[in-house]
């Protein structure tokens, strides 16, 4: 099911790469919630930029890889220098046997959401060089900020902090 | 001219990086389940920290439920709880989580490490998705266990099928066969256990028992009173908008409930 998705998500990516050959690059990033490790590929048209990445992470338990697929577009909404800042939104996806897309049959309507993918909103500083550092928050996470009283929960319960590079970027 | 637009195109980049590193740096991914060290084995730590109470007759018990999508309510009301003088411990029933996440369960972690009177836990539904099972034995420890409290024994009682099978009620039943005076502590209340309408019927026949002094749960979010057998199982709200309860434990062994919302109690009828 892992090595399928994976597959699926690779194929996706190529396919969505295609009209963009000449603006493809590899990327390369940890945490802001794609991965411990991920990797893909990104470009970019004028002020969005897009990433297709898959993401591994260790696991704790069963000596396991938890495996995911990411897709990011993010808009650039100031450029200072040589840094620009981005903001934009993300998918992440986790189809492994833990986790589900629809709720399993034995469950009653509605019992749990699905938990096989999340939306993301992220903020990027992006320099001319291709570094970048990337805060990242999950939509649920998001719901918790907002029905919990302001400064019973503090960002870095929240936001997952990332590093990347883009491989050749101008 | 220039310095200025330098100067302050430097502060705003150190201003932005400053909230990079400051706003903290959760996962790496939204379904990673390493656990940050010194966060673990808390219920053997706060038992260790509670004592046996051997000198108490009666004692008082905070009692939240469902902190799931609101761990900063529970902040609150468990810091409420900490200022009152009156409580031994407090119990949280369940629903630490909602969706099993990792951060979820380290939320609810340092809440119970912030905490200065020893807080307890139980699973509860939500609890049990994903890796929830081993991040809950690692971060808080087993899902049945007992322990005892100014004579009372505290049976927290894993009862949420669709996650874990039919409630263990063998080793419920060794528990209440095997002290004299006991509180049944598990998420899912009489009559609203899920799948098993026979789960019900068979703790709903527990309360028949002599050694049975009555039991809390969480589950349905609204606060409940239920009777059997002239025994109370009551069902705590959840924890949004600050709502708590208190347990009364007197020297007979009855026990009286007051409802809490914020700094405000009253006796549940």
């Amino acid at each position: 099911m892992r090595a399928a998705t994976l597959g699926l998500l690779m194929g996706l990516g190529g396919i969505l790469a295609q009209p963009l050959q000449a603006e493809n690059r590899f990327v390369l990033q940890s945490g802001a919630n794609q991965g411990l490790i991920a990797g893909g590929v990104s470009g970019e048209y004028g002020f969005a930029y897009w990433a297709l990445t898959v993401g591994l992470t260790p696991a704790a338990y069963h000596n396991d890889v938890i495996t995911q697929g990411n897709g990011k577009l993010n808009f650039a909404i100031v450029e200072e220098g040589h840094y620009h800042l981005l903001i934009g939104g993300s998918l992440f996806v986790n189809a492994s046997d833990d986790t589900f897309f629809t709720l399993p049959g034995k469950y009653p309507n509605r019992y749990y959401p699905p938990n096989a993918y999340f939306l993301g909103a992220q903020a990027t500083i992006l320099a001319k060089n291709g570094l970048f550092i990337e805060m990242s928050i999950l939509d649920y996470y998001m719901e918790v900020l907002a029905r919990n009283p302001r400064g019973s929960i503090t960002n870095g319960e929240v936001i997952s902090l990332g590093i990347g590079y883009i491989f050749d970027h101008t | 001219m220039r310095f200025y637009r330098f100067f302050f195109r430097t502060l705003k980049f150190t201003l932005l990086l400053k909230t990079l590193l400051v706003s903290g740096c959760g996962g790496p991914s939204p379904w990673a389940n390493w656990l940050p060290s010194g966060l673990n084995d808390l219920t053997r730590k706060s038992l260790e920290d509670l004592g046996n109470g051997e000198s108490k007759s009666e004692f008082a018990v905070g009692l939240i439920a469902d902190p799931q999508v609101t761990p900063g309510f529970l902040r609150m009301a468990a810091q409420r709880l900490n200022h009152r003088g009156d409580i031994d411990f407090t119990i949280i029933l369940g629903d630490l989580t909602d969706r099993s996440l990792n951060e979820e369960f380290i939320w609810v972690g340092n809440i119970v490490v912030e905490a200065h009177r020893p807080m307890l836990t139980i699973v509860g539904n939500h609890d049990g998705l994903i890796h929830g099972e081993e991040i809950y034995r690692s971060i808080f420890g087993p899902l049945n266990y007992t322990f005892q409290y100014g004579g009372v024994t505290f049976a927290m009682w894993n009862n949420n099928p669709y996650e874990w099978g039919y409630p263990d009620f063998d080793w419920l039943r060794q528990v209440i066969e095997s002290h004299t005076k006991v509180i049944i502590v598990a998420h899912q209340p009489p009559r609203y256990i899920a799948r098993y309408p026979s789960a019900n019927d068979e703790l709903i026949e527990l309360y028949q028992h002599p050694h049975v002094l009555g039991s809390i749960h969480g589950h349905r979010h609204h606060f409940e009173l239920q009777v059997f057998d002239g025994k109370p199982a009551m069902t705590v709200a959840r924890v949004m908008d600050e709502k708590y309860a208190i347990m009364f434990i007197h020297e007979d062994g009855h026990l009286t409930f007051d409802r809490c919302e914020g700094a405000l109690c009253a006796p549940q009828l």
